[in-house]
């Protein structure tokens, strides 16, 4: 079995096993090319990871919504090691207003702190991921 | 009630253990610690394990008992404790509770972490691969692993980058951290790297994830610590002929968060974990940062070295990389910061880690540090320790007394 669709088992086993049904249907909805979290109908706390409760006031009366299409590039590094992407593998935190801070494939020229980036989706190992492009000014 | 620590001992660090097997270090680690306690082992109420190695393939069900069977001891105390970098801080805690608890009046801490990045012998490369994507994934989470994280390292780098940017530190001051530390390492025979360097060797050492270079990061690493703690009534019936060394103030807390947080509250770079198990261990020890004359803390990245002894309030916020640029972390200094080498001179096998740092401050405070002994007041340590990113973080406070 080639190396790509042993990662790609892996990854879905690992899924499975270390998440829980919010994680299961947040990549669901990557698959359908849509990029969601939860929020919470009591309080209106957004929780990023999504989960089926309120990490805020425990409620588990919650609703998905669709992530903010624009961010800002919260801080960002390269990694020549890792297993999934080709290098140069640029991963970054970006900002959301209002939702919190997500681990993300940066993806444009001379990327800097606090430039602004749109999410995209990305085809990886039988996934649909998130990624950010930087927003040409 | 008081708790002492009556015995300690940690191995050279190294690269790589060759030629003993982690049951043979355990038994060699736990005689050295009676030596240096001076006690038969039949005083040895209870002990306490760290996992034989952090993370790896190979598994260690049931390590506490099968190391209990190997001994051939009795004791009433048998377990092992895991919280990732703070295990060996944890597994001491562990410990002073049994004590408090009054049911034991000695405990040993034995702890020790082999490298576990190795294919283990006879597997297939693709089962690797298999079995370490999933042990990604347990450890970086459902989202962050899908990105390829396969090691800490990212995260600290990010964390460290916005560090440098918001607070104006520069690249080439940061050089300092790894400079001071190995030349602290100079005097520990003990230590991983002792190589001096120039500020400029640090850039121009590989790259390993920007802006971390090579010689900014603490690297894979074996080593093994033991550490003896009786109760007061124990030290009174049976006095140790070294300066007895008490545990004065204990503080730990975690938050909510994994690696670098999601949530907008925090602010990354720095830790609040930190610097409220700080404020815990230094109020009940009763005394303030500048009381504090020698400190091993959980630095694994130079930008970590810094924030770490900022959330611990030894320097304000942006201001600590300067007390390493002036030289001011060594044995002449009034705070000596890392006296062993820390994580990046010394060696950092982390479920040992915490364990080492409580070594050398017993043995600075105890004054047996030879030519790393720090000069004049040498009466107040702490051992700092963490987990994640700082997620959580364990402070102890340590006094030698008379």
């Amino acid at each position: 079995m080639d190396i790509r669709e042993i990662i790609s088992r892996a990854s879905k086993e690992g899924i499975r096993h270390y998440g829980d049904s919010a994680t299961l249907k947040f990549y669901d909805f990557l698959k359908e090319r849509k990029f969601m979290t939860t929020k919470c109908r009591d309080c209106s706390n957004i929780d990023f990871p999504p989960r089926n409760f309120c990490t805020n006031c425990f409620s588990e009366n919650i609703e998905w919504i669709e992530i903010p299409k624009r961010g800002r590039v919260y801080a960002f590094t390269n990694q020549k090691r890792a297993l999934r992407f080709v290098y140069p593998d640029i991963i970054g935190f970006v900002e959301i207003e209002g939702v919190g801070r997500i681990l993300t494939k940066l993806e444009g020229e001379d990327i800097k702190i606090g430039d602004e980036v749109e999410w995209d989706f990305q085809e990886v190992d039988g996934l649909t991921l998130h990624i950010f492009r930087k927003v040409k000014s | 009630m008081k708790i002492y620590i009556r015995g300690v001992y940690y191995d050279p660090v190294v690269k790589e253990r060759h030629g003993e097997t982690y049951k043979e270090v355990i038994h060699r680690v736990f005689k050295n610690v009676l030596k240096d306690a001076e006690i038969s082992r039949d005083e040895v109420d209870g002990i306490v394990f760290t996992p034989p190695a952090l993370g790896g393939l190979k598994q260690h069900f049931m390590h506490a008992h099968h190391m209990g069977h190997y001994l051939g001891q009795d004791f009433k105390v048998e377990v092992m404790v895991e919280n990732g970098g703070s295990t060996a801080a944890l597994a001491i805690r562990y410990a002073m509770l049994e004590i408090i608890s009054g049911r034991c009046k000695s405990v040993m801490v034995i702890c020790l972490d082999d490298r576990s990045d190795r294919i283990p012998e006879g597997m297939e490369f693709p089962h690797f691969i298999y079995d370490i994507t999933i042990a990604q994934i347990n450890l970086y989470g459902p989202f962050d692993s899908m990105y390829g994280i396969g090691a800490p390292i990212p995260y600290y780098a990010m964390a460290g980058q916005r560090y440098m940017y918001e607070k104006r530190v520069s690249r080439e001051d940061l050089n300092y951290v790894a400079v001071r530390l190995r030349e602290n390492a100079q005097n520990n025979e003990k230590a991983l790297i002792r190589e001096l360097i120039k500020p400029e060797d640090v850039t121009a050492s590989k790259e390993i994830c920007p802006p971390l270079h090579l010689h900014d990061c603490s690297i894979f690493a074996a080593g093994a610590a033991g550490i003896l703690l009786v109760s007061e009534d124990f030290e009174k019936s049976n006095p140790s002929k070294k300066r007895k060394v008490s545990v004065k103030g204990y503080g730990e807390y975690h938050t909510p968060t994994s690696f670098l947080p999601n949530q907008l509250k925090y602010v990354p770079y720095y830790s609040e974990a930190t610097r409220k198990a700080s404020h815990e261990a230094f109020s009940q020890a009763k005394i303030k940062p500048h009381d504090v004359d020698v400190a091993e803390i959980y630095g694994v990245f130079s930008t970590t070295e810094l924030t770490i002894l900022e959330d611990m309030g030894f320097f304000e916020e942006g201001k600590s990389v300067y007390a390493f640029k002036e030289g001011n972390v060594g044995r002449e200094s009034k705070l000596y910061v890392d006296p062993s080498g820390g994580r990046i001179a010394c060696g950092h096998p982390a479920g040992a880690t915490p364990a080492i740092e409580m070594c050398e401050v017993v043995t600075q405070l105890r004054g047996e540090a030879n030519e790393r002994q720090k000069k004049g007041r040498c009466d107040i340590g702490v051992v700092q320790a963490e987990h994640g990113m700082l997620n959580g973080s364990v402070v102890f406070v340590l006094e030698g007394e008379g």
